[in-house]
């Protein structure tokens, strides 16, 4: 979004002008939407996450000082309100002192791989919908949102090695599961 | 910092790769849970200025008028007694002159009773005016059998002019006429007046200088409109009655043409692009720079319903407002109209609001001033998709009594 037309947009966001909301909510209804998906269980509790947090940008759109990417500003709305739902709902024992199902890595690595190149992004976000909610919440703050484990264990008030075992314990997860997909397409074939 | 994981780089090429379909449903859904916009707040303050303005000069208006027919009533009563002659052999024997004016009907004393010299009295029973110290000529009136015209020197007890020097106390019998009150009774019913009633000084007392005398008449007229978008010509007919008083109500049944050549040629200027000179299409500037080109001309046709509700503001002045809804003839489907980035549609339907001003020129010749304000972005919830079709509009009329007046 060019610089011009992104100051119009939230020039008219802060005046409360419906088209420029409209605007907003439209240029960004796709990446935010894949966002929320990939912390909600299913894409509708996902595209309630979507408007909750874009309530929250149209209501705080004065705080943003100019200062810094927009879009960074809104997905850092967007993200807090997507760990807001975990830890409402589901995180309520943040701190998980055991470890279950640890699954030992073989060759799922390259089965995974190969098979996420061939899957749909609708597919591949229900995957990653089914997995714990602590460990998603933590896998996707480190691998999309690009947060430290440091920064995670502060956020999510864990230690940095606890969320580490949550990303390797995702990875595998999803790494399971995917090539299990795979072996039921194989056997539906 | 993003992690360089071979499977996390997948997964985020992937999730880049595809994107999610907009959804307007889901855009209906938040917009309902968020606060009115400013622009629909600003609409509405605008109207509620409009409506309170209009209200209140209706209701200044309103009052004006009130005040002034009731100080033109003794003028008004003056012009009734012109027009009505005293019996044969009643004050014209004492030589009274047609400037009396005064006709006091017996049932009205106390409107009287406050100014001194306007007390009616019977002839045999009339004394010299008092000041207004005294009501001593109240009694007489409950018994009186006859009303008396008196001059407009004895309205007044501050009149100093009376050649005796009395202050109000000029009146001499010779200078009262009596007339019998079942002539006065009788000169009522003929115009149409319960005699018990108190007289009526509205619509009687005019002439026909404007065909508004007359209950109900129709009328054949044209005009023409210019506005932000459009300009274009209509004809039609028209109906209008009175409802009450000096109210009435209009209707019109129109046939409008509409396009958007001059809007068009003022924002389609010439190319930037070449040294050459360009020719400008006519009424463009030269010196405009090339705007976003208005979509072609539109070449449209409506048919209008504009009811009406008015006021006479004056024998030749009106007022009113009402609705006006129009429906496009040529086209079926919607016409989009792409303006300065903007996509905007000429609604099919067009519903707006008038309001009009009618001077006459002659008794069946009105020329009036529309303004025409478009609603459907304020009743339709498209968020301001609809072009106003807003404009101004030049009419002539001829107009034909239908029946009289009352």
């Amino acid at each position: 979004m060019s610089d011009y037309i992104e100051h119009d947009i939230i020039e008219g966001c802060r005046r409360n002008k419906r088209q420029q909301q409209e605007q907003l909510y439209k240029k960004y209804y796709s990446l935010f939407l894949k966002l929320c998906a990939r912390y909600a269980r299913d894409m509708h509790d996902a595209e309630q996450l979507m408007q909750d947090s874009f309530l929250k940008i149209f209501n705080h759109i004065g705080d943003y000082s100019g200062k810094g990417s927009f879009e960074g500003w809104m997905r850092r709305i967007v993200v807090n309100t997507c760990l807001d739902y975990l830890k409402s709902k589901y995180l309520k024992n943040a701190m998980q002192l055991y470890f279950p199902n640890e699954i030992h890595e073989s060759m799922t690595f390259k089965v995974a791989n190969h098979a996420v190149e061939k899957m749909a992004m609708r597919d591949i976000l229900k995957v990653v919908q089914t997995l714990p909610p602590m460990s998603r919440a933590v896998f996707n703050l480190f691998v999309f949102e690009g947060y430290s484990h440091k920064e995670i264990a502060n956020m999510l008030h864990i230690s940095e090695g606890t969320s580490q075992w949550h990303v390797n314990n995702a990875r595998k997860n999803l790494q399971q599961k995917i090539k299990d997909n795979k072996l039921i397409e194989t056997k539906m074939l | 910092m993003s992690s360089r994981n071979e499977f996390d780089i997948l997964l985020r090429k992937k999730l880049r790769e595809e994107e999610f379909e907009y959804d307007p449903e889901s855009w209906q859904r938040l917009s309902q849970l968020m606060p009115p916009s400013s622009g629909s707040l600003n609409r509405n303050k605008r109207w509620l200025l409009f409506t309170s303005s209009a209200a209140v000069i209706g209701m200044a208006l309103s009052v004006f008028f009130f005040f002034k027919f009731v100080e033109n009533r003794p003028a008004q009563m003056d012009q009734l007694a012109q027009n009505k002659q005293p019996a044969a052999g009643k004050g014209t024997q004492n030589g009274v002159s047609p400037e009396y004016h005064k006709v006091i009907v017996e049932n009205e004393p106390e409107r009287y009773a406050q100014s001194a010299g306007n007390l009616p009295v019977t002839r045999k029973e009339y004394t010299p005016v008092v000041p207004a110290e005294t009501n001593s000529n109240e009694e007489a009136l409950g018994s009186a059998q006859h009303v008396a015209i008196l001059p407009p020197a004895a309205q007044s007890p501050a009149q100093p002019d009376d050649e005796t020097g009395d202050k109000g106390s000029g009146l001499k019998d010779e200078d009262i006429v009596v007339i019998p009150k079942e002539e006065v009774q009788a000169a009522q019913q003929l115009m149409g007046r319960d005699p018990a009633a108190a007289p009526e000084w509205g619509y009687d007392s005019y002439k026909t200088g404007s065909r508004n005398a007359n209950v109900t008449s129709v009328g054949l007229g044209g005009g023409m409109s210019y506005g932000n978008l459009n300009a274009g010509y209509a004809i039609g007919v028209s109906a209008r009655t009175k409802i009450a008083g000096d109210f009435f109500v209009d209707g019109t049944v129109a046939m409008l043409y509409n396009n958007n050549t001059s809007n068009t040629a003022i924002n389609n200027g010439p190319s930037l692009n070449d040294d050459d000179y360009k020719f400008s299409r006519p009424g463009s500037f030269a010196q405009t720079v090339a705007a976003p080109a208005i979509s072609p001309i539109q070449r449209l046709y409506y048919v209008q319903f504009n009811p009406s509700v008015g006021y006479q503001l004056d024998p030749n002045i009106a007022f009113s407002v009402g609705g006006d809804f129009q429906q496009m003839l040529n086209k079926n489907e919607e016409v989009v109209l792409q303006a300065s980035n903007q996509a905007k549609i000429l609604p099919n339907f067009d519903i707006g609001l008038t309001t009009k001003s009618e001077f006459s020129i002659t008794p069946n010749i009105q020329a009036g001033l529309v303004y025409r304000e478009g609603l459907n972005n304020l009743i339709k919830s498209e968020h301001s998709r609809y072009v106003n079709r807003r404009y101004i509009q030049v009419q002539f009329k001829y107009n034909l009594p239908v029946s009289g007046q009352k």
